[in-house]
């Protein structure tokens, strides 16, 4: 699913604050610092999260071109996680345990020296496996100021709006009534009383 | 009250919003007017979920060809319950959108779009990106009209008996 192909499924953001004035130039500087970078077997963590190419989520060299599209801004959000599947992990773990046993001569390991263990087995194991890799596009349009990306995981959402604001500098924040009825241009006096209304009932015991 | 807390404050107005578009669209035979004068349809289909204001987890999950017009629809409104999620399908001049709206993030998922006519990359989310800003231009209009209301006398004083008497006539 996403901005190009597939099914449309999205959740509404808007920007706040003031583009700088050289910002085409600018974001694609930051959004090039903070490209996917691919995880490395060796490295203790578990995922990654950064930007790649909306069309390409290999394309990693993010140039004007594959960026900007007119008036919008596309990137691929793009997250690689290491998945060891449980059942190969815990095989490799007691074959790996039975080896070190034998050689040290001890019947069982100590706290310390599972914990080790569990790190060399896991670290062994993701050479052998390629990461899960997610991605979910995103469509800025800049002279409207609203961001749509195209999942609706509030755990994506977090991911996605960390990323956008130290990439960018601006402020996201959700849709909601309250942002329509401001861009919609509501009196200001109707604009304080929004938030102070209460949830209405339509319950049969209601008063009435 | 900051802004973000003013979003969250409001939230609750979603729920209110598909309860007020579901009056609207029975009382007025599925067309309803923009603000520009436009006429569009507006149809709940399909698929139908309520939950209750005090207990999220007391759910009626309605599927059917047109669950708003089921009683087990009304009965859940009577029972105090809200629509959290609804397939709406609203269709302008010759364009229909079919779709799933979240009452409580207003986020869309599983979008119809009126069919694509470009075929190069760029150009189809073009035209992507304009049939699903349109959808939102319409789906803006009403929700502010909801919230024009919403917030003015006439709410208490004519919208809410109306919705009063349309879910006790059920």
């Amino acid at each position: 699913m996403g901005a190009f192909r597939g099914s449309i499924s999205f959740t509404k953001f808007h920007v706040r604050g003031e583009l700088p004035a050289d910002f085409r130039d600018r974001f694609v500087e930051s959004i090039r610092l903070r490209a996917f970078r691919d995880l490395d077997p060796s490295e203790e963590v578990d995922s990654r999260t950064g930007w790649c190419s909306v069309e390409h989520p290999f394309d990693l060299d993010l140039s004007y071109e594959k960026v900007f599209f007119n008036d919008y801004l596309n990137l691929g959000l793009r997250t690689d996680t290491w998945r060891i599947p449980g059942s190969l992990f815990k095989a490799s773990f007691r074959e790996a345990e039975r080896a070190y046993c034998a050689e040290h001569g001890c019947e069982k390991l100590s706290r310390t020296q599972k914990k080790n263990l569990e790190a060399l087995v896991m670290a062994k194991l993701r050479h052998k496996v390629v990461p899960a890799m997610n991605v979910v596009d995103l469509s800025w349009g800049i002279g409207e100021g609203v961001v749509r990306f195209f999942a609706n995981s509030p755990k994506q959402h977090e991911t996605m709006i960390e990323l956008f604001e130290k990439s960018f500098e601006l402020e996201l924040v959700p849709d909601g009534a309250y942002v329509a009825a401001e861009k919609r241009g509501l009196a200001e006096r109707l604009m304080e009383k929004l938030p102070l209304l209460e949830p209405f009932t339509l319950a049969s015991t209601a008063n009435v | 009250m900051d802004y973000v807390d003013r979003i969250e404050r409001a939230r609750f107005l979603g729920r209110e919003f598909l309860v007020w578009l579901w009056h609207e669209s029975e009382a007025k035979e599925g067309v309803l007017t923009l603000s520009n004068g436009e006429a569009c349809e507006v149809w709940l289909e399909a698929q139908l979920t309520l939950v209750g204001a005090e207990d999220e987890k007391s759910e009626s999950k309605l599927k059917s060809a047109m669950p708003s017009a089921s009683p087990e629809a009304k009965e859940a409104l009577r029972q105090g319950k809200l629509p959290i999620k609804a397939k709406l399908r609203i269709a302008r001049g010759t364009q229909t959108w079919g779709f799933l709206l979240n009452a409580d993030t207003l986020s869309i998922a599983s979008v119809q779009i009126p069919a694509l006519l470009k075929e190069e990359n760029d150009e189809k989310f073009y035209e992507r990106m304009e049939l699903v800003e349109t959808l939102e231009t319409i789906l803006d209009d009403l929700l502010g009209q909801f919230i024009q209301l919403r917030t003015s006398e006439t709410w208490d004083g004519q919208v809410m008996p109306q919705l009063r008497d349309w879910v006790r006539a059920a």
